[in-house]
């Protein structure tokens, strides 16, 4: 439904849109495609690890060149085209303004250009699966000389086009985080201050504000790598007086920063649905405020603690051990006040609850293992083994996966005026925390065993025999984690159509966005915009008939 | 439409949106260029031939962009203030001289890249030449994306329909002035450092 | 507002960056040392990009949201390459075959 005056095309409504709901939306669908593509690839990975050399059902035998581009792509595909627009451009489309108090963003049509320009990079990488040499296979990192030299790597178009596909994700988030930046600084409601804006708002923001300031010298990379690609340039072969290490410097001065993009968004979900589903204010909010400044500042010059093995100078070892563990702090901060904003508080498990709760879970135990790897003298060891692996997914999959089915339950009603079902809800949760664990826990011993991360045959190694079985359970895990998701899908689809119509604030939550009606209008709200007058949080206030007072007034 | 009241404006007083977008967007390109030029300065300081390839470089010619490219950004910021206060002939003359000068640097550009090439020199040649080619290369990208947005600019001027838009003359030419900013650094390190 | 001293403001500035950009390509034929020499550009060229950031972008009217804005990457970029001085400039890996001799490390 629109009131823009004059009639809406099917193209301009729903293809060609420049409203900030729809866009966020489309994000969302973009994921979810890609997530499918993502996902898939995951089963080949895990079916060739644990049973090599077998043909895998739906697929054949994952040769080890196919091994190779699917470890790349998979890796690629989940945090620049499921991650990004997941936890990044969806929520920060549709919520910002919402939550600001604005009609829509601050440049409509550029964020429109935003998508477009995301979904032409995420055909790219697509197009790569077919084109001759297959697609890029150095891993998502990309590292050098192996994926600067074509004829080393015997890929050429592949790389090609993996650089144009980052360029358009790299772009996309750009202007899109000038877009959520400038709206959120620009177009707050009257009455709306920084400290009255809820966790989700802040903490969008700051992956926003941390991406475009890191993203430059990766893009700086990207044009070196295509040129070395192309033109037979040097800047990171040796025998042309080029440098493999640049690449990694510049790939991880970025790399570093964009995993707590990924992470922020996660973050502030989870403490607003904690919130709502404890009636209680988030605990410490300024202190988390301090603290998501204080890793923004400090993830900058953690970067090289991917390299400890890569062959730097010994003496930066001792420094980027010491960022990194400081690093572990503000984040500790933060999870410590999360759970005391649920202490004591009136706690029921609705479906959203359950991931953020899940997320809580899982992500400490990332954050933990994360302190073994930061510690160079460990790092030694455990470099390229799959403890690296089952770390990185125990903080990617709570933020992606966890915080990021956290936000769609949770905002579902508010976009598109349906509740999702709750039943199948839970049994999505249930399924999903057990198999998640039951992937990636097992691998953590599997690595400080010793098991060597993207190898394509493990049985041509003796020493990896003793893992068999745990791999192979692993697989099991998750193929059944895959097919798990399948009930989300049916879930969500089903809700789309037959969901059942959603009230304006069905979890009787604080912040604005609960103010507007379930979906939005165009223009958000009405005649006039809201005006503030409380905080986000205002939940079981003392003295108050409600547990809840609403942040704006009453019209 | 059925909102009637103005945009409410929640941001620090005398500061645009449009303003802080772009400034937002400088701040990032600033981080791509550290990305290129930190690259370029860290590995030469190890690499003592490169001065010497350096000297194959027509230094006249960058010199002469360096003039053109001042010029230009000059020009721009005359159409600036003519746009601001809404001189429209004033206005499309200042645009016209802007691209014409931008052109003439992609020419003087066009000119040294044709003189490389013909005497052997290409991005493949040696570290040098590739991140001599890079860094110009990607300057000149922004060169034309810089013109490409002028030239609508000057197109809405022609057609009398400036005066709704005008603040983005002078959002334009914080962008020109910014790629004039890479080149005063870009020139003296490509060119002219030991 | 200031639109006509803006003007003449323009113009002393183009004259001043004509003047520095001159004495930029003048500075080799002083045949300073290396180090002169190369601090010499250096100093003209943030001198000119002063001259342009606080003059024709107008950063001397910006208020503090704007001026921190621009100022982080500036941190940023030298956060870059002072921590690199270690690996590229102090340490050679054992890949690069050209410039000194490998430190046996």
């Amino acid at each position: 439904m629109s009131d823009h005056g004059h009639k809406e095309s099917f193209i301009s409504h729903y293809i060609f849109s420049t409203d900030h709901k729809m866009i966020g939306k489309q994000f969302l669908l973009l994921a979810i495609v890609m997530a499918l593509f993502g996902g898939f690839m995951a089963y080949l990975i895990r079916w060739q690890v644990a049973f090599p050399n077998t043909p895998a059902p739906f697929f054949g035998l994952v040769s080890p060149d196919k091994f190779n581009a699917i470890i790349t792509m998979h890796g690629t595909i989940m945090i620049f085209f499921v991650g990004m627009p997941l936890l990044s451009a969806f929520p920060s489309n549709f919520l910002v303004p919402l939550m600001v108090g604005a009609r829509d963003m601050a440049f409509p049509r550029l964020n429109m250009a935003s998508f477009w320009i995301n979904f032409v990079g995420a055909a790219a990488l697509i197009a790569s699966l077919l084109v001759p040499a297959g697609p890029f296979a150095a891993g998502w990192t990309g590292y050098a000389p192996l994926s600067a030299s074509p004829e080393y790597s015997g890929v050429k178009w592949g790389a090609v086009l993996w650089v144009v596909a980052l360029s358009g994700a790299f772009i996309s988030s750009t202007l899109g985080g000038l877009n959520y930046l400038v709206t959120a600084i620009t177009m707050k409601a009257p009455g709306m201050t920084y400290f009255k804006l809820p966790m989700t708002a802040w903490m969008l923001l700051a992956s926003a504000l941390t991406f475009f300031l890191s993203v430059g010298p990766v893009m700086a990379g990207a044009f070196m790598l295509l040129m070395d690609n192309l033109f037979h340039t040097g800047f990171f072969l040796p025998a042309k007086g080029g440098e493999p290490l640049l690449w990694q410097h510049l790939f991880w001065f970025f790399g570093h920063p964009e995993v707590y993009v990924l992470f922020f968004p996660a973050l502030g979900f989870c403490l607003d649905i904690l919130a709502t589903f404890s009636r209680k204010p988030v605990f410490g909010y300024k202190l988390i405020v301090a603290s998501t400044a204080s890793a923004i500042a400090l993830s900058f010059i953690v970067w090289a603690h991917h390299m400890f093995v890569s062959g730097i100078d010994p003496r930066l070892a001792t420094p980027f051990s010491i960022t990194t563990i400081l690093i572990s702090i503000p984040f500790a901060l933060i999870i410590f006040c999360m759970y005391a904003t649920i202490r004591k508080g009136i706690v029921s498990l609705e479906v959203p609850m359950l991931w953020a709760l899940g997320f809580l879970a899982t992500f400490l135990i990332g954050g933990l293992t994360g302190i073994f790897l930061g510690a160079a003298a460990v790092d030694i060891y455990l470099h390229g083994t799959y403890f690296v692996v089952a770390h990185f997914h125990y903080t990617m999959f709570p933020s992606i996966f966890f915080g990021g089915f956290g936000a769609v339950y949770y905002w579902f009603p508010k976009m598109f005026g349906r509740m999702m079902n709750k039943k199948l809800g839970v049994l999505h949760f249930v399924l999903t925390f057990i198999f998640f664990n039951g992937t990636f826990w097992p691998l953590f011993f599997v690595g400080i065993g010793g098991m060597i991360r993207r190898i394509a045959d493990p049985s041509a190694y003796p020493q990896f025999a003793q893992f068999a079985g745990t791999n192979a359970l692993a697989t099991v895990s998750a193929v059944c984690l895959i097919a798990t998701q399948m009930i989300f899908l049916w879930n969500f689809a089903l809700s789309l159509f037959k969901g059942k119509k959603a009230e304006m604030n069905p979890y009787n939550a604080c912040s604005l966005e609960w103010q507007a009606p379930s979906p939005p209008p165009h223009g958000n709200w009405g005649e006039k915009l809201p005006t503030v007058v409380s905080g986000p949080y205002e939940f079981s206030k003392p003295g108050e008939a409600n547990d809840w007072i609403p942040q704006a007034k009453k019209a | 439409m059925s909102h009637s009241e103005e945009v409410y404006y929640s941001g620090p007083v005398g500061l645009t949106p449009g303003r802080l977008g772009l400034w937002a967007l400088i701040a990032s390109e600033i981080v791509l260029f550290a990305g290129l030029l930190g690259s370029y300065l860290l590995l030469k300081t190890v690499r003592p031939d490169w001065v010497t390839q350096a000297s194959h470089l027509n230094i006249w010619a960058g010199a002469l962009n360096s003039l053109i490219l001042l010029s230009s950004n000059f020009f721009m910021m005359k159409a600036s203030t003519a746009a601001e206060e809404s001189r429209n002939e004033d206005t499309k003359r200042f645009l016209a001289l802007t691209i014409l000068l931008g052109l003439a640097f992609l020419g003087v550009k066009a000119y040294e890249y044709s003189t490389e090439f013909s005497h052997g020199l290409f991005p493949s040649t040696s570290s040098f030449w590739s991140f001599y080619f890079l860094l110009t290369g990607v300057h000149g990208l922004h060169i034309v994306g810089g013109l490409v947005a002028i030239s609508l600019l000057l197109f809405k001027a022609l057609s009398n329909s400036l005066e709704p838009i005008k603040g983005r003359v002078f959002l334009t030419g914080l962008y020109w002035s910014f790629v004039e900013l890479v080149w005063i650094f870009l020139f003296p390190l490509l060119y002219l450092m030991k | 507002m200031q639109a006509k001293a803006g003007a003449s403001n323009h113009t002393m500035i183009y004259g001043l960056l004509v003047v520095l950009a001159i004495c930029t390509v003048a500075l080799p034929f002083l045949h300073l040392d290396k180090i002169a020499h190369n601090v010499a550009l250096f100093s003209v060229a943030t001198l000119m990009a002063a001259l342009v950031g606080l003059q024709y972008m107008n950063l001397k009217m910006e208020g503090p949201l704007v001026l921190w804005l621009v100022g982080i990457p500036f941190v940023l970029f030298a956060v870059l390459v002072v921590i690199l001085i270690p690996e590229f400039v102090w340490h050679h890996t054992i890949l690069t075959p050209s410039a000194a001799p490998p430190t046996g490390h």
